[in-house]
């Protein structure tokens, strides 16, 4: 199936991996269908682009490619409309912004997309968690991230070194 | 608009399942409890506006050229699990 888009001009998608958004994004009522383009040179952003708008196309990643942990407590009514049943059928993004300096970008943590991977569900959901901003600054998340991971090599070197001694 | 007057306790229905129950009143504040099904969505309307926003905002990047000025060393630790 072709689609028309502004960005990557025309495309070739596969019906079967269209996601459907039966209520738009927030702010895009009208914008249901959507097909994920993955980017060729490995890199964690994505595009979620609109099938019937070709117009309309977003940035997104998932949070784990940049942040250290992110918990998202999806409610009983937000996983009934998707169909989930378990939460590794789940899978997050968060929609990025990026401004004129690329290093100021930001993802939206507070209304993460949930797509379910089984019935091709999707839904933008609102975190009820007020530590998700919905500008999380994304360069800042990775050196948090980095901290944590250094934090929790060290604790694993010193443990190694204390059963060297004994 | 319809603006309806109520007392603490007192209650609201909109359509047959969404009650609004008034809780409480503060100097500047007002409590309000809501007894919704499921399948209702219920936000502050500052949350939902904002998400709005920040959804228009991101719908207008064109490229992501831009990110090839950041850093190399940025760049290569994307996408680690």
């Amino acid at each position: 199936m072709k689609i028309t888009t502004a960005r990557f001009g025309e495309i070739d998608i596969v019906p079967d991996e269209i996601i459907e958004f039966s209520e738009g994004l927030l702010g895009f009522d009208e914008s249901r269908r959507f097909i994920i383009l993955n980017p060729q040179d490995g890199s964690p952003f994505r595009w979620l682009q609109c099938v019937e708008n070709g117009d309309l196309a977003f940035v997104i990643i998932e949070p784990l490619n940049f942040m250290f942990a992110y918990d998202l407590d999806i409610s009983d009514s937000d996983a009934a409309f998707l169909g989930l049943e378990k939460a590794e059928d789940a899978v997050l993004y968060s929609i990025v912004t990026i401004p004129e300096n690329p290093s100021d970008m930001t993802a939206n943590l507070q209304g993460p997309l949930v797509i379910n991977v089984k019935t091709r569900k999707g839904r933008q959901v609102i975190s009820t968690n007020s530590h998700h901003s919905v500008k999380a600054r994304i360069l800042d998340e990775m050196k948090k991230r980095a901290d944590e991971i250094r934090k929790v090599t060290e604790s694993l070197d010193s443990s190694d070194k204390k059963e060297g001694e004994g | 608009m319809l603006v309806l007057t109520r007392k603490i306790n007192e209650k609201i229905i909109i359509g047959d399942d969404v009650e609004i129950i008034l809780v409480d009143i503060g100097k500047d504040q007002v409590k309000i409890g809501i007894n919704a099904p499921k399948n209702v969505k219920v936000h502050r309307w500052e949350v939902y506006e904002e998400i709005q926003r920040e959804n228009r905002e991101a719908a207008k990047i064109k490229s992501l050229d831009s990110l090839k000025s950041l850093p190399l060393d940025i760049m290569k630790n994307f996408g680690k699990k």
